[in-house]
């Protein structure tokens, strides 16, 4: 004889939260309940780590020693952030201060210049590197975006010098011109 | 002159007569008899069958006892008794299952209370705390003489630790007794 | 002269009056049959949902990987079956990211765990889900060992050994699994 029983069997949706609905089973033999597990994960961007020696670009004397112009062949080595990530969709942007004589703090003589500009570039994140010159008005090229998360490199590398004012000023001396560049991962919700 | 002797046999309930009849002869014969006192069930035999004895559904009280089922059953038998002190007595006996209860949580005997009444008298039983195969009747009630029904009904049924009913099925009885005598 | 003796005899009709003998009681059976059909009922649990909170770290040497979730456990309380020989099963379907979109090179978006029926038998029901860090995979299903007795019981899910596939980082976002209990008579092969 058959018995109609009312047993919860709710339904489990993916994608849904939906409340669970109770449904009727035609055999009281059998009894079933179903749970929905949920859980989250933050959007979360991480800078990863900077390998390839500490976080200086060291440029070494700036200048030609016979002429006092800025060396056309400046060059630091890229530093790289391995592991970066953002676990959802994001932009990078990237942003600089000129290097600046650090010692000598008086505005420099006609002739001469107290800073060099350059061009910061971080590239890997997005199809077009973000990239920042020091010595520009606007870098709209600074922010870059991407829709989907990412899990990799960026490699930092810093180029086009060039004295602040014009090139046919000389850099006066100081021991310690310092600048910087800042890289930032930005996470959409 | 001959001599006619009779002997007659008094071996039967008939009465001897001689051969030829005498001229102008009386004679007495008593008849008398008894009638035991009897009772006898006409009809003795009936079934109550009920559906599903467990409650439906998934709350706490989901596969217990469902009395509602039972109580209120009645089935009719027939029967006579013919002596005056005729008594009536109902044994009634729990509905036991085909699978064994393994603990406190279930139930596999179903406790009946009855009455059966018969000539306006009403006798009553029930099987709680009894134990099984020594079941014993309820009190006597003096039906006297009839002839007519004996109206069976389950007045009551429960179980013995309010547990879950275990699946199979159950069968019991309430059996009625006409006695000629106390 | 002729005379003649007449014997009658009278002869009597001998009726006992016996004292009441058992044969002359009656006794009549009036039967009661029903029956219980076989039924198994879950308890209501205190929660349909088992929600394992934020599943990443947000700091450290694991940022954006699994975190170290604990155990989950829900109760179905006074579960029984009335019957012999039934059995507990559990089925279990990994969590996938709410977001439908591919996971990316270096990410998941499936998360993998055991789900564990215990209390009914001596052997427990597990189903240990097995997708790829895209969620492909079937839902998996265990079943624990035969109950041979009717019982009443408080079943015990238990939600363990959390697992991303590759241990890829998670995609953010809400994601979504389930697990299902049931309790059924023995299934019997077909001969």
């Amino acid at each position: 004889m058959i018995r109609k029983s009312s047993l919860a069997l709710a339904l489990a949706l993916l994608g849904s939260t939906a409340a669970q609905a109770q449904t009727e089973t035609a055999a009281s033999n059998t009894a079933s309940r179903a749970f929905q597990v949920t859980g989250n994960v933050p959007v979360i961007c991480a800078g990863g780590a900077l390998s390839g020696g500490d976080s200086t670009f060291a440029l070494g004397v700036l200048v030609n020693t016979t002429t006092g112009l800025l060396r056309t062949d400046l060059s630091a080595p890229d530093k790289v952030l391995t592991g970066a990530f953002c676990s959802a969709l994001s932009t990078i942007s990237v942003a600089a201060t000129r290097m600046t004589a650090q010692n000598v703090t008086t505005a420099a003589p006609a002739g001469f210049s107290n800073s060099v500009d350059f061009t910061a570039t971080a590239s890997g994140w997005t199809t077009t590197p973000a990239s920042v010159n020091t010595a520009a008005s606007t870098n709209p090229a600074a922010t870059q975006s991407r829709t989907t998360p990412f899990s990799g490199n960026i490699t930092v590398g810093l180029s086009n010098f060039a004295t602040t004012g014009g090139t046919t000023l000389r850099p006066v001396a100081d021991t310690s011109y310092l600048g910087s560049v800042t890289v930032t991962l930005t996470a959409a919700n | 002159m001959k001599k006619l002797v009779l002997a007659a046999l008094a071996a039967s309930a008939a009465i001897s007569t001689p051969a030829f009849a005498a001229a102008n002869d009386t004679g007495t014969v008593g008849v008398s008899g008894t009638v035991a006192g009897r009772c006898l069930f006409t009809t003795n035999s009936q079934t109550i069958t009920v559906g599903e004895l467990a409650k439906s559904g998934s709350d706490a009280n989901a596969g217990k006892l469902d009395s509602s089922v039972l109580v209120n059953q009645t089935k009719t038998l027939v029967g006579w008794c013919n002596k005056t002190a005729s008594t009536m007595t109902v044994t009634a006996k729990p509905m036991l299952g085909t699978t064994a209860a393994p603990n406190t949580s279930f139930d596999s005997r179903i406790d009946l209370t009855a009455s059966a009444v018969a000539n306006s008298q009403t006798a009553t039983d029930g099987s709680a705390g009894e134990t099984v195969n020594s079941y014993t009747a309820g009190s006597p009630a003096t039906v006297g003489i009839f002839s007519g029904n004996v109206v069976v009904t389950l007045t009551g049924a429960s179980t013995p630790n309010n547990g879950i009913l275990t699946e199979g099925t159950y069968t019991g009885s309430v059996d009625v007794t006409l006695a000629p005598a106390v | 002269m002729k005379t003649m003796s007449l014997i009658v005899a009278t002869a009597l009709l001998v009726g006992a009056a016996p004292a009441a003998l058992a044969q002359d009681s009656d006794s009549a059976k009036v039967s009661v049959t029903g029956q219980v059909a076989k039924l198994c009922v879950l308890g209501t649990p205190s929660n349909a949902v088992i929600d394992l909170g934020q599943m990443v770290d947000t700091s450290g040497a694991r940022v954006g990987k699994r975190a170290a979730i604990g155990n989950k456990s829900v109760t179905l309380p006074g579960s029984f079956c009335n019957f012999a020989n039934s059995v507990v099963t559990v089925n279990a379907t990994a969590l996938t990211a709410d977001d439908a979109t591919p996971a990316q090179s270096g990410f998941a978006r499936a998360v993998n765990f055991t789900a564990t029926a215990s209390n009914w038998a001596s052997t427990n029901a597990v189903a240990t889900t097995t997708v790829d860090r895209q969620g492909a995979g079937a839902a998996t299903t265990g079943s624990g060992s035969v109950q041979s007795l009717p019982k009443l019981a408080d079943i015990g899910l238990t939600l363990s050994g959390y697992d991303v596939p590759g241990d890829l980082l998670l995609v953010s976002g809400g994601y979504t699994g389930s697990v299902t209990v049931t309790l059924a008579p023995e299934a019997v092969p077909a001969p």
